[in-house]
């Protein structure tokens, strides 16, 4: 009970975490762009960056003000407490502006508590909050004033963003899956929790070894000039000394072999989409590698196990060669046989299918599976016959067969 | 940006290749049973039905449901994840990893005697994310006799003794020749054919066989299986088949046929029951899940057409008949006098304790022996 009571709350906790990293980075992009691009005009690509990560640091008055809304029971305690929370953002950022947003954060949550609110938005993320932490990124591709450096961890907050809302929205289905059915005898919780869990940290994973690294080589900034603006230089030349040069990627290197030609658009595109799927599938396998492999050795241990009234089993390798002989091979025409004989039982199989989407059943004869399917007619009866010949005939089909 | 588009893109491709994998797989290799653990139990014995998932693929399925329904004349020992209605509808959760078989055993008591089967099952599953559920139909083929009560001994002691000493009475023993039950010293009234020479001239005295006996009597119980619905209807007709069934078992372990006919329904074939002639205790069985298998309805054929039917069929002069039946309005006493012919018979007549008197049969016959059973 004690562990199960521990694995609920570091559930609930992880959600509540997440909630916090929410606000702060759909609060971080627009500190940064508002207070510091807008009006003190930095331009530096690095301090523009530190400034973005420091606006992060938001997390720290939104979580005060969750475990000031959420333990304190009288509300004259609770004002006290938005005061010291606006002050320790106030000393976070060293200026003012930034505890505004706190109070109101503050505010709502007071509000909410008195309305009986369960579910705020300040801490649950939502899929609009990935268009907001790019919108700041997207300007800067329009809007030469805007740094270019918001390109750079505006996607990194997107990418972030996206692993904290699927984590959360993985929690929320998992709690409401056990909430609903909490109550069925011999309901396995435990393992159902360490299944979805495992599944959904491997997701998360997954996403995050595929999406976070290549965001953060890869500094290249998009630039593109609207229509009405005049220019004076070329627009998408980066600063060497304010951006740090891109990465080494596909594109150079088919640079390099070409001998200083212009790469062909196309190709380029193609082999980074190819280079990008390569990398995932990698990632994909390494990551089910790794876990099929401590999936082995664990079983090694431990072959069966009883959880609320469930006598669990985890098959050897004897058990599964008995059930793969059980199951004898089923005679089917082979992928690349494209004998008349193939061809024809491959039509006859997907007319069938066409006819019913649910499959016969493999102890049907062919005129069982027909009649599952439905299929009546002159074309049926010939596709039947033909079928026949293909299957059960001792010289089975030809050519001529396969026109008729 | 770009990049950010084609990460995007790759997110995407993997949550529809997951989703993909997971529709075309989750049911591969795997196999929900449900099986009764015993083939057979008494009517208000416990009993388990077990449910066994084998999931043999390197694909775990985070949750399966199994829904299945059976009769809710089967209770289960707890109602968390039933519900009961006509039938006792029931949903299980499980979850199986890779390469897992899961078995779950789960007690019922069997509250009514019946023929119950359960031939379908509903399993359906989520994918990884949670995000879709598919579901499948899955045929099951499994059965379960729930036999007549059974009676103790001292109940139907009275009932028996009478029907026993009108069978001693009528009797006829035959010895079985092939039947060697052992030897003994040879006495006057002794037939000479019965003397062992062999052994007489080894011991120096007469010795002779004794044998197994046979009955020639054969017993007809007749069954009253009418009426449905009213609570006490129901209990006075299934005390009626745990007599029946309590005195054919007595009789077959004393060597006597019987053989019972009844206007229930057997809801394997349709037709009336007729066990057939029974002989030896290896029968009761048979016979028992023979009555488990009649269902009692309300406008079946009388049971004076049952005994007109038996009068009809000749050879009655050699049987007993005992008739089963809590029917106190219709006149059956006639039919049962006139089939028995100058012979006796026994009427088994269940009644309602509660019964007010002026509901009560009457009649009384000097060759049908009414017992009265009360419930």
């Amino acid at each position: 009970m004690s562990r199960h009571g521990r694995r609920l709350r570091v559930r609930s906790a992880l959600y509540v975490v997440f909630g916090w990293m929410h606000c702060a980075l759909l609060f971080a992009p627009y500190y940064a762009l508002l207070l510091k691009n807008f009006i003190l005009q930095t331009a530096s690509w690095d301090e523009m960056a530190f400034y973005q990560l420091q606006g992060l640091l938001f997390i720290v008055p939104v979580a005060l003000s969750w475990v000031a809304e959420r333990y304190l029971k009288h509300i004259l305690l609770y004002l006290p407490a938005c005061a010291a929370i606006f002050g320790i953002t106030w000393a976070l950022f060293g200026s003012f502006i930034p505890g505004i947003p706190a109070l109101y954060v503050c505010f709502l949550r007071m509000y909410g508590r008195i309305n009986g609110e369960k579910h705020s938005l300040l801490d649950h993320a939502g899929w609009p909050g990935i268009p907001v932490v790019l919108l700041p990124a997207v300007i800067s591709v329009f809007v030469d004033q805007v740094n270019e450096s918001f390109q750079y961890v505006g996607l990194l907050f997107a990418a972030v963003y996206f692993l904290v809302l699927c984590g959360q929205s993985g929690i929320r289905r998992i709690d409401a899956y056990l909430d609903t059915n909490r109550a069925l005898a011999n309901f396995p919780e435990r393992r159902i929790v360490r299944l979805l869990s495992a599944v959904l940290a491997l997701m998360v994973l997954v996403a995050g070894l595929i999406a976070v690294p290549p965001l953060v080589v890869n500094r290249a900034p998009l630039h593109i000039d609207l229509p009405t603006r005049e220019t004076t230089a070329a627009p998408s030349e980066p600063e060497p000394e304010s951006r740090p040069a891109p990465d080494t990627d596909m594109s150079q290197a088919l640079e390099a072999l070409g001998g200083g030609a212009e790469p062909n658009p196309f190709f380029e595109a193609f082999f980074r989409i190819l280079e990008y799927l390569l990398i995932a599938g990698v990632t994909v396998g390494a990551v089910v590698g790794v876990v099929i492999g401590a999936l082995h050795i664990s079983r090694s241990f431990r072959t069966s196990y009883r959880d609320r009234g469930d006598y669990v089993e985890n098959l050897q390798d004897d058990e599964v060669e008995a059930l793969r002989i059980r199951r004898a091979k089923r005679d089917r025409p082979g992928l690349l046989d494209r004998s008349p004989n193939a061809v024809l039982r491959r039509r006859w199989r997907r007319a069938i299918l066409r006819a019913k989407k649910e499959p016969p059943l493999p102890s049907m004869s062919p005129a069982e599976a027909e009649a599952h399917a439905g299929l009546t007619g002159e074309p049926a009866a010939l596709l039947h016959r033909l079928y026949e010949k293909a299957r059960y005939s001792e010289l089975g089909a030809d050519r001529e067969d396969l026109k008729a | 940006m770009k990049v950010f588009l084609l990460l995007a893109l790759v997110l995407a491709l993997l949550f529809f290749v997951q989703r993909g994998v997971f529709r075309r797989r989750w049911n591969r290799n795997l196999t929900v049973k449900i099986a009764f653990e015993r083939d057979y139990v008494f009517c208000g014995e416990k009993a388990n039905l077990v449910e066994t998932i084998v999931n043999d693929k390197y694909l775990p399925l985070p949750v399966l449901e199994v829904g299945f329904d059976m009769s809710r004349f089967l209770a289960f020992s707890s109602d968390e994840n039933a519900m009961v209605s006509d039938m006792t509808y029931r949903r299980d959760i499980f979850t199986a990893s890779v390469r897992q078989r899961i078995t779950r055993v789960l007690p019922f008591e069997a509250k009514k005697r019946g023929y119950y089967t359960i031939r379908s099952t509903t399993v359906s599953s989520q994918d990884l994310l949670m995000h879709e559920k598919y579901v499948e139909h899955a045929a099951q083929d499994t059965e379960l006799y729930v036999l007549p009560a059974r009676l103790g001994a001292d109940d139907v002691r009275i009932p028996f003794s009478k029907i026993m000493g009108m069978v001693v009475s009528r009797r006829r023993v035959y010895d079985d020749p092939f039947e060697f039950a052992g030897i003994r010293d040879y006495r006057r009234t002794d037939p000479m054919k019965h003397i062992n020479w062999k052994a007489s001239a080894h011991n120096g005295t007469l010795l002779v066989n004794l044998h197994e006996s046979t009955l020639s009597q054969k017993v007809v119980l007749f069954l009253d299986s009418e009426g449905v619905g009213a609570a006490m209807t129901d209990t006075l007709n299934e005390i009626s088949f745990s007599i029946a069934a309590a005195l054919a078992e007595r009789m077959l372990a004393d060597g006597i046929s019987v053989r019972i006919v009844g206007n229930g329904v057997d809801v394997l074939t349709g037709k009336t029951l007729d066990t057939g002639e029974l002989t030896g205790h290896n029968t009761g069985l048979y016979m028992r899940r023979l009555l488990a298998r009649i269902e009692c309805r309300n406008g079946l054929v009388p049971m004076t057409e049952v005994m007109g039917a038996e009068k009809d069929r000749g050879d009655t002069g050699n049987n007993l008949y005992v008739l089963i039946s809590k029917e106190q309005k219709l006149r059956l006493l006639p039919s049962i006098e006139s089939l028995a012919g100058a012979h006796e018979a026994v009427w088994i007549l269940p009644y309602d304790r509660n019964m007010p008197e002026r509901n009560k049969m009457t009649d009384t016959s000097k060759r049908v022996d009414i017992v009265r059973w009360r419930v």
